[in-house]
């Protein structure tokens, strides 16, 4: 081979090739990050937490991983992207323990910056479900471009789709409610022409339209009793305003909204006087022994006039599925009229340790408010805090507990304020949130700069979904439903 | 020189036809670029306004994932080129005369000794389909970059022929028969699959054209044909099957063609001619060379001619077209040119009824003019919300333009999402980041912007964006974002429709300079037949500038005056108006249309008609 052959050679070799940082001492600052993964805590067997450095004249980063248990992991390129086996064996071997992250950075004149190191924390309590589960769709007004709901393994950066509207022809495609993350017993609604409810009842698939002709409509949120045969619905007939001014974008709430109680075996509607009134009742969530139903219920108001005088208490109400009927007592959990606020989406933890849920300055869509916070009631006790550990100045919404417990997942605008991204904390044994990260992604910078969508209705499911999916087609298209009946 | 004395046509005439097919190609290639370029230049930005194409790998990777996502792609980085009507009208000449010089190739290939300008009529069959298939906005250059990408497929195939045919149409294999066979069928098979991932369905131009070629060998046994036929189309299948396995598509879009068409789920008769075509001319070709040829192409041609000239009004629908023009003005800001296009085409539907009195509005002339246009009612100032792309820009601009910004997001939001092929908006995203900064969600402009820069068109105007975020104070004093601010209504209230005349009212009480508030409050109670309505809110502008005084209110004070019986103030109402009025009022009363007719287009007309 000719010497400029060689040459060649090298120098291309040479501008791929960056190499490690000179030896240098770490200055006092430490390294601005996107996602923001400093000081938070993590499941083992979370995907490799990439990261990117925000800095335009960054060119090139080098990173040391080294586990307070021992092990190191490096990686260096334009941005943090660590090699998915060796993530997974440094977390594992650090259980309980801290990872280190040293960081330097060669800006574009070639000149390396070494930054003071920062720290993930490694939590103890486990995480074991297989993944998330939840629904892309753009945080748009009443027009919904593709949706779809799909499936996402936390250990890496694969996502599947389990349902998208494409395949079931342009259908507008509702959330994915499942018992406490089982991939056999879960519904999705469809919404337009030839709409219902997938249901998997745990033994077959079928197709519900879940409007019997003595409820006020179809079902819309939804919660799985434990022993996977009741689904405690929602019926709501929504609808949506819209703001001038410039803080706020749009205001859905209920023209009607009662809780009834569905029975998967016999396709059958349970309902009672007492949580079908004029009020309105919604976002229903059965307690983890499946005695009690907790929900939010609000007194009518003139609307849209009345807009921020809608405020929902958080309520529970028995249920016993021996006789399968409601009980005769409302209790109220959180008073509206004490706190001046309105309280929605309550989700009580596997482990009957807590409730969560939301509260805004009013109305039941905190998606939709800047001022949505989550709020957290230890059930013991019967007293509720703001999680401000986790909370930010915009919507903080969605949220739902691992099956396992501990961990919670929640949406979030905090990034920008409009498009509601997927988060992560723990409660630790102090009974605070610890730090909450941002779902990792391969290139995040990239992932969520060009992402045009929501994560909506997040939830953690225990094993990978395999929908039917000419089953599914066929269902949709044929647009035959299995009609509910009220049991009398 | 056997073929040329058969055909009439001598070695002189040869070379110069040579050149008049030259001429032929380069005058099609001309009329294509005017008629892109003039008359047709809104269609262009209407295609560019529906796509966001981005130069990253995370856009082609979501396209690479399903057939026909490269012609997608290609399609979608030419189409982004619309957006100057210059470069747009170029990139529709060349693909056009490409398609046809791809149609003139094949067809010599099937039949080498096919004189030029038969094969030229005979290309232009598919060609004209294709031009006035394109007359359906619907269609996108995906599909017609599949088609083309299915054609070039078949040319290189019978390039590749090892049983090549020299002029005369004699066969000359170069090799073997063993030989020749496998390739054949290692390049069908190998040639199905890239373009059906290349094209998607339109490669069955390349399996059924390809098949025709081999039929066409007259030295190959039927058997041999037969077999050749079944595996490309067995080929063909199994490539839709694999598909369908992976994709989250219904099978009726892998077979009409994802991305094809704005609408995914429909099949159009014009994609089926134009595929089938691709497919029978070039055996027309073949039958056609072995017939006398002196009448043929002139006959063609006329054929043709005619059958442009036939479908043409209905390829290219004037209705839609004024819908896509009036929408490019209002893209463009071009209030003039919406008032000249008003003045030459009435408007009577209500997206272009809402573009005029925009345009009025934003020239200062609603105030005179509105009624010398069509109105449709109060819905004719403000449209309520339809899930539709055009409307909903249009409405959102109105909005933009008076001030009402949440709704403007709103709207150009809600028109994004309405685009029927899932595909996001370059025109929606820039003026979502506008909203945005206005709005001062730097965040979320910053977002927009970044995605912004990913794009050829939209790049500087985004990267300048970017460096203004930087300089909070100096978005105050931006032109624009800083004026718009002052108009944006601080109150927090719900948007009803209903009741537009009371934000109206707030807007033009924020800020008393903002003319098309001012002019639509007063036009809206006028429009609503509501004189009640309107002194109040002419009361409420003469708070501000008593002196404003335009002819719609002169009108209407008369009007309200003779209705009362009381006497027209003649300090406000000039002579003229007064005596306008009054002539109005004896042809009303004469009841004969005739007299009527010139006052057809006047507020008095308006308040007492009910059309």
């Amino acid at each position: 081979m000719k010497p400029y052959i060689y040459i060649f050679i090298c120098a291309i070799l040479a501008a791929c090739s960056h190499g490690k940082p000179p030896q240098m001492s770490p200055s006092t600052e430490k390294p601005d990050i996107f996602p923001d993964y400093a000081d938070v805590t993590i499941p083992s067997r979370i995907a490799p937490m990439n990261f990117n450095i925000i800095n335009d004249n960054a060119e090139h980063i080098y990173v040391k991983v080294t586990g307070e248990k021992g092990g190191e992991l490096e990686t260096s390129g334009r941005y943090a992207d660590f090699d998915e086996k060796k993530w997974h064996d440094l977390t594992t071997q650090n259980i309980g323990a801290d990872l280190s992250f040293d960081v330097s950075v060669k800006d574009r004149d070639g000149k390396w910056s070494r930054y003071a190191p920062f720290v993930i924390h490694v939590s103890d309590i486990p995480l074991d479900d297989y993944g998330v589960v939840y629904r892309k769709i753009a945080p748009g007004y009443q027009t919904f471009s593709k949706t779809g709901i799909y499936q996402r393994d936390i250990s890496s950066f694969e996502e599947i789709p389990v349902l998208e509207e494409t395949a079931v022809e342009g259908k507008c495609l509702n959330c994915h409610y499942s018992n406490r993350g089982r991939n056999d017993q879960f519904s999705i609604h469809v919404r337009g022409k030839n709409g219902g409810t997938i249901l998997n009842n745990g033994k077959n698939l079928v197709y519900l339209n879940t409007k019997a002709p003595e409820t006020a409509g179809n079902a819309t949120y939804g919660y799985w009793h434990p022993d996977g045969r009741y689904i405690a619905f929602s019926v709501n007939k929504i609808v949506q305003n819209f703001y001038l001014d410039k803080e706020h974008n749009i205001e859905p709430w209920d023209v009607v909204s009662d809780i009834i109680v569905l029975d998967t075996e016999t396709n059958r509607i349970i309902t009672s006087p007492v949580v079908a009134t004029p009020r309105c009742e919604t976002t229903p969530a059965f307690s983890p022994d499946g005695k009690k139903i907790y929900f939010c219920l609000a007194d009518s108001v003139t609307m849209p006039g009345g807009y921020d005088r809608l405020k929902y208490s958080l309520c529970s109400i028995d249920f016993d599925v021996k006789s399968e009927t409601f009980g005769s007592r409302i209790d109220t959990l959180v008073c509206a009229g004490d706190l001046g606020k309105s309280a929605s989406l309550p989700r009580p933890s596997y482990d009957g340790k807590y409730l969560m849920y939301n509260i805004t300055d009013y109305g039941t869509s905190p998606i939709h408010h800047s001022d949505a916070d989550l709020w957290i009631m230890d059930l013991s006790t019967g007293e509720s805090r703001n999680i401000a550990e986790v909370n930010s100045d915009c919507s903080d919404a969605y949220h739902n507990w691992s099956t396992g417990g501990g961990w919670f997942l929640f949406n979030s605008k905090r990034l920008d304020g409009m498009y509601g991204n997927l988060y992560f904390s723990c409660i630790g044994p102090d009974g605070k949130a610890t730090k909450p990260f941002l779902l990792p992604q391969k290139n995040p910078r990239l992932y969520y700069d060009e992402a045009l969508h929501s994560f909506n209705a997040p939830d953690f499911i225990t094993e990978k979904i395999d929908l039917d999916m000419p089953e599914v087609r066929s269902m949709v298209k044929s647009g035959k439903t299995l009609d509910v009946s009220v049991k009398k | 020189m056997a073929k040329e004395i058969r055909n009439g046509y001598g070695a002189k005439a040869s070379s110069s036809s040579k050149y008049i097919l030259a001429g032929i190609f380069s005058a099609i290639a001309v009329f294509i670029y005017y008629f892109w370029a003039v008359p047709y230049r809104a269609a262009l930005s209407y295609r560019e306004q529906l796509q966001l194409f981005q130069t990253t790998d995370t856009y082609f990777n979501s396209l690479a994932g399903r057939p026909g996502g490269p012609a997608t792609y290609i399609g979608e980085f030419l189409t982004q080129f619309f957006n100057d009507f210059r470069i747009g009208a170029a990139v529709m000449c060349g693909l056009m005369t490409l398609f046809l010089l791809i149609c003139y190739l094949v067809n010599r290939k099937f039949a080498p000794s096919i004189p030029r300008f038969t094969n030229l009529s005979l290309s232009l069959l598919p060609f004209f389909s294709m031009f006035l298939f394109f007359g359906n906005p619907d269609v996108t250059l995906t599909f017609m970059i599949a088609i083309i990408v299915s054609a070039a497929g078949t040319y290189l195939f019978t390039i590749a022929d090892f049983n090549r045919r020299n002029a005369a149409g004699k066969y000359q294999p170069i090799c073997n028969k063993t030989t020749r066979c496998a390739i054949t069928y290692l390049l069908m098979i190998a040639g199905t699959s890239l373009l059906y991932w290349l094209a998607g369905p339109a490669s069955v131009i390349f399996t059924l054209t390809t098949t025709a070629y081999i039929y066409t060998d007259r030295e190959a046994s039927f058997l041999y044909k037969a077999i050749y036929a079944t595996v490309a189309v067995g080929c063909l299948a199994a490539n839709i099957y694999a598909w369908s396995c992976i994709l989250t598509y219904p099978i009726g879009y892998q077979l009409t063609g994802i991305g094809y068409m704005m609408i995914p789920d429909m099949v159009y008769t014009g994609q089926i001619i134009v595929a089938a075509l691709c497919v029978v001319v070039p055996v027309l070709a073949a039958v056609f060379a072995r017939m006398p040829q002196k009448a043929i192409a002139p006959t063609l041609a006329a054929v043709e001619i005619l059958a442009v000239i036939f479908f043409y009004p209905k390829s290219y629908d004037r209705t839609t077209y004024r819908l896509i023009d009036y929408d490019y003005m209002v893209r463009a800001n071009n209030w003039k040119g919406i008032l000249d296009y008003s003045d030459k085409h009435d408007p009577d539907l209500p997206l272009s009824v809402s573009a005029t009195n925009l345009a009025a509005g934003m020239t200062g002339q609603l105030d005179c003019r509105a009624f010398d246009y069509r109105q449709h009612g109060a819905e004719g100032l403000i449209p309520p919300f339809v899930k539709e792309t055009l409307s909903s820009w249009t409405t959102g601009e109105i909005f933009f333009q008076l001030g009402m910004i949440n709704s403007a997001q709103r709207f150009y939001f809600e028109g994004m999402e309405a685009i029927p092929n899932y595909n996001k908006s370059g025109r929606a995203i820039k003026r979502l980041a506008e909203t945005a900064i206005i709005r001062g969600e730097y965040s979320l402009a910053k977002k927009y912007l970044a995605i912004l820069e990913n794009t050829i068109f939209y790049k500087k105007w985004a990267q300048r964006n970017l460096d203004l975020l930087n300089n909070p104070e100096a978005v105050d004093k931006h032109p624009l974002y800083g004026s718009m601010r002052k108009k944006m209504i601080d109150e927090d209230y719900l948007f009803s429709e209903g009741e537009l005349d009371k934000t109206l009212g707030q807007l033009y009480l924020k800020d008393s300079g903002n003319n098309l508030a001012k002019q639509y409050l007063i036009l809206y109670p006028l429009l609503q037949r509501d004189l009640n309505k309107f002194a109040q809110y002419m009361g409420v502008v003469a708070e501000t500038q008593p002196s404003y005084n335009p002819l719609l209110a002169q009108q209407a004070l008369a009007f309200i005056s003779m209705k009362n019986g009381q006497p027209i103030p003649k300090n406000i109402v000039p002579q003229a108006v007064e005596q306008s009025l009054r002539n109005f009022a004896q042809a009303w009363t004469s009841k004969n249309p005739s007299l009527l007719e010139p006052y057809r287009r006047t507020l008095f007309h308006y308040l007492l008609s009910q059309e």
